[in-house]
């Protein structure tokens, strides 16, 4: 959907930084702060999710509403899928190495760069889970 | 877990929640597309890769990642190597923890790109966006990560 102008880089650099920032200033990037969500003896976590669906849900609604169109990518379209097997076996899969992990994509990444080496050995498993199933979705597309 | 620990005045839930949730708006207000972070390291994988057709975007929001978050961690004291990994590393020997920490990043690797998204794709941008396959992947990797680390609580006496 993006072309590979300057515009695009500059816009996914900042919002990164901002998505970054907020992973390690929240906790969110400390797997024991995540344990203890998992655990469900620390709420914080749970109601940051709250804050940030309550911000997004009504502003992405009116952006709809309002058929925004967006000035690096056409007439906005929000993505809807309907429910698939694959949306509950993906998440079965991937809810799994999250609760050993106590992290996922954004905070391995954030947490490695603070120097958390394991982190590291997180990410590197992630590289490659995602290019194994690439790999199975071009042999087997229907799996 | 120094430059990382919650203790040191993390930002409070409802400032850090809002932030998250105008990344997702911003980037489809702007982009017209859907933040997920296992997207962008795909789009890295295939940068590093030189593959052709790179989303430009979300391998720049990767790398952004990076800087932001070491903008964070050096406000709270700087980076600082570590081999600690909470009450994993407390529990496990290091030659347990590592292969247990690559096979965890396997499955949310896989299960992320099966189900075509993580926390971050599904779990926020596809919820607020109040796609159903999105609510239905999120129920599914919460539901199991709290059973699995409540059961796994149980079984080691509350160590872990």
């Amino acid at each position: 959907m993006s072309g590979p102008g300057a515009a695009h880089a500059v816009v996914g650099g900042a919002v990164g930084a901002v998505f970054g920032f907020a992973l390690v200033a929240s906790g969110f990037a400390d797997p024991a702060v995540v344990h203890e969500m998992l655990l469900l003896r620390d709420a914080r976590l749970y109601l940051m999710f709250a804050a940030a669906l309550a911000t997004a849900t009504p502003l992405l609604w009116l952006l709809e509403r309002r058929r925004w169109r967006t000035p690096l990518g056409g007439p906005l379209e929000i993505e809807r899928v309907p429910v698939q097997r694959r949306h509950v076996l993906g998440g079965l899969t991937f809810g799994t190495g999250w609760a050993i992990a106590g992290t996922c994509p954004g905070p391995a990444l954030a947490m490695t760069a603070g120097g958390h080496v394991l982190g590291a050995v997180v990410m590197a498993g992630l590289v490659g889970g995602i290019l194994l199933r690439e790999g199975v979705k071009r042999l087997a597309p229907a799996a | 877990m120094p430059g990382l620990s919650s203790a040191s005045d993390p930002l409070p839930w409802y400032v850090a929640g809002p932030l998250f949730g105008l990344t997702v708006v911003a980037v489809y207000a702007l982009l017209n597309d859907t933040l997920g972070v296992s997207g962008t390291y795909f789009q890295v994988a295939r940068l590093v890769g030189r593959r052709t057709g790179i989303d430009v975007w979300r391998a720049a929001f990767w790398f952004g990642l990076v800087a932001g978050a070491l903008v964070a961690v050096t406000v709270r004291g700087g980076p600082a190597l570590s081999l600690s990994y909470g009450a994993l590393t407390s529990l496990l020997p290091l030659a347990s923890a590592v292969p247990l920490l690559f096979a965890a990043g396997l499955l949310m690797g896989y299960g992320a790109r099966w189900a075509g998204g993580c926390t971050s794709g599904h779990g926020m941008t596809g919820v607020a966006s109040r796609s159903r396959g999105s609510l239905a992947t999120t129920a599914t990797f919460f539901g199991v990560a709290v059973a699995l680390t409540l059961l796994g609580h149980q079984l080691t006496g509350g160590a872990w």
